[in-house]
């Protein structure tokens, strides 16, 4: 085992109080100098309140992870202020995948097997209030609003319910 | 860097895809199991309440569907907001409006009333969209097939329906945008299947309304249209299902054309409006609790509206490529 993993071990049993008392005062002056390990720290913390969160809100992250990979891969990526641009060697590279892996594995089991969530469901995310309908140039939220009735008036989709029937949107020849 | 980074996307993608794709299967032969949705919808005798939600909209209707003397019959009674009662036989669909004291009378057009919402031809869903099985649910209290259709280009949503695992009735249908997200949700809360219904909870519950005004739809065509339009950006599979020539109270002027097409899942309506002095630059919007965009523009004398359950760019892009040439005399 090479000494970033055995650090990260160590890191590991702290938070969860298993680290011997001789070690930890250790473990935690490392920390302060060591950037990879307060990253590693940081990413421990994130995991486990993302696991112990009962309360976690139905942002869904699975979903969003998803689109950000099909919209723009590059942000899950380090930026360059946390890594610079030095080439990072093959240890360094493994300890980033590993964290990644682990971000992504407690992140979809968490989505997935939240109580009360089937687990054969896609979990779809709560949809987020569009940006309200653009207004200007003469055309007002009523305008809109009748050409949207005239529309499940005619669609044969619409379902009949949904047209509306206010005097003024019955089409009439 | 650069490979560093694809292999950390590559671990994410490959346990979000994995994920994303356990439990989907292929359907050997979708032909065969949507037309048993159809026949479902149309051949059973069911009642029940369902609820159709839009965003933050949310309605319920009570419905019952049987065949008496061997003619199928539906009646839904909207249960929230303004009461509606809609009756269909199969000579035409009664819409009555009580508080107006008005009919809307549909014949020779067909729309869907869920759960029939899988018509014939068959054929044309599968050029558009593929056909999946991706798990089961529970819907109602029954166990149900979840069936998705996925959407072959980005111009049309995707949909996926629930059908009884016993009797193939769809018990919910969904709406999703490009991102996957629920835009429009129609479910039963209950429902039960069985003996046919009385004839009297086929008929409706106002019969003071043969006094009542009666509003027959579609409205004819104009006689004849000062212009040709063309739509060089239709997108492939939308058939034009309707165009008729109205006036509406809450938009002045001379009457317009309304020009509606339809894929078989998804619809969108184009107007057209002789402009009488006004102004119209470019708007389009997302509308807010809607799988709808809007676009509204100008084309030489005209103002170009196109509606529909589509993506905004595809609304967007069908009214701006439109043209519109007068006839000269």
């Amino acid at each position: 085992m090479v000494m970033e993993d055995m650090e990260l071990e160590r890191l590991s049993a702290a938070m969860d109080g298993e680290l011997d008392d001789e070690r930890l005062p250790r473990l935690l002056g490392g920390c302060r100098h060591d950037p990879v390990l307060q990253e590693s720290w940081y990413a421990f913390h994130l995991i486990g309140e993302t696991l112990r969160d009962p309360q976690l809100p139905p942002v869904h992250l699975h979903a969003r992870v998803a689109q950000a990979l099909k919209d723009e891969p590059t942000v899950l990526v380090p930026g360059k202020s946390s890594l610079g641009s030095v080439p990072l060697d093959g240890v360094t590279q493994r300890r980033w995948l590993a964290m990644a892996a682990a971000i992504a594995v407690v992140v979809l089991t968490t989505a997935l097997l939240r109580p009360g969530l089937p687990a054969a469901n896609p979990v779809i995310a709560q949809k987020e209030p569009s940006a309200p309908a653009l207004i200007e140039n003469g055309v007002s939220d009523k305008d809109i609003q009748t050409f949207v009735a005239l529309h499940r008036q005619g669609s044969p989709l619409s379902e009949f319910q949904t047209v509306d029937y206010t005097p003024q949107t019955i089409a009439q020849r | 860097m650069k490979a560093f980074g694809k292999g950390i996307v590559s671990i994410i993608s490959l346990l979000v895809c994995g994920v994303g794709q356990a439990g989907t299967e292929s359907v050997s032969d979708p032909l065969a199991l949507l037309s048993q949705l159809s026949h479902a919808a149309h051949d059973q005798s069911y009642s029940g309440t369902y609820v159709v939600q839009r965003g933050s909209e949310i309605e319920s209707s009570r419905i019952v569907h049987t065949h008496i003397h061997g003619e199928e019959l539906t009646r839904i009674e909207v249960l929230d907001g303004r009461p509606r009662e809609i009756i269909r036989d199969s000579k035409e669909t009664r819409c009555y409006y009580p508080i107006q004291h008005k009919i809307r009378i549909e014949k020779g057009y067909t729309r869907r009333l869920f759960p029939a919402l899988i018509e014939v031809p068959y054929e044309q869903y599968l050029r558009f969209y593929e056909v999946s099985r991706v798990g089961m649910n529970r819907v109602a209290g029954r166990e149900c097939q979840r069936i998705l259709l996925r959407a072959r280009d980005r111009q049309r949503f995707d949909h996926e329906f629930c059908a009884d695992a016993n009797t193939d009735l769809i018990l919910k249908a969904v709406t999703y945008d490009q991102h996957h997200e629920p835009l429009e949700t129609l479910l039963f809360t209950e429902v039960s299947e069985g003996d046919s219904a009385s004839p009297e909870l086929l008929k409706s519950t106002y019969p003071e309304s043969n006094q009542w005004k009666k509003v027959f739809f579609p409205p004819p065509v104009a006689d004849h249209l000062s212009y040709q339009w063309s739509i060089p950006a239709l997108p492939s599979g939308f058939g034009q299902v309707l165009q008729m020539s109205i006036q509406s109270s809450a938009v002045p002027g001379a009457p317009f054309e309304h020009l509606v097409f339809s894929d078989g899942l998804s619809s969108f309506s184009i107007f057209i409006k002789p402009l009488q002095g006004e102004g119209f630059h470019p708007v389009h919007a997302q509308l807010q609790s809607s799988a709808l965009s809007y676009y509204s523009g100008t084309v030489g004398q005209h103002r170009i509206v196109v509606v529909g359950e589509m993506p905004q760019e595809v609304v967007t892009a069908i009214g701006q490529s439109m043209t519109i040439t007068e006839e000269t005399h």
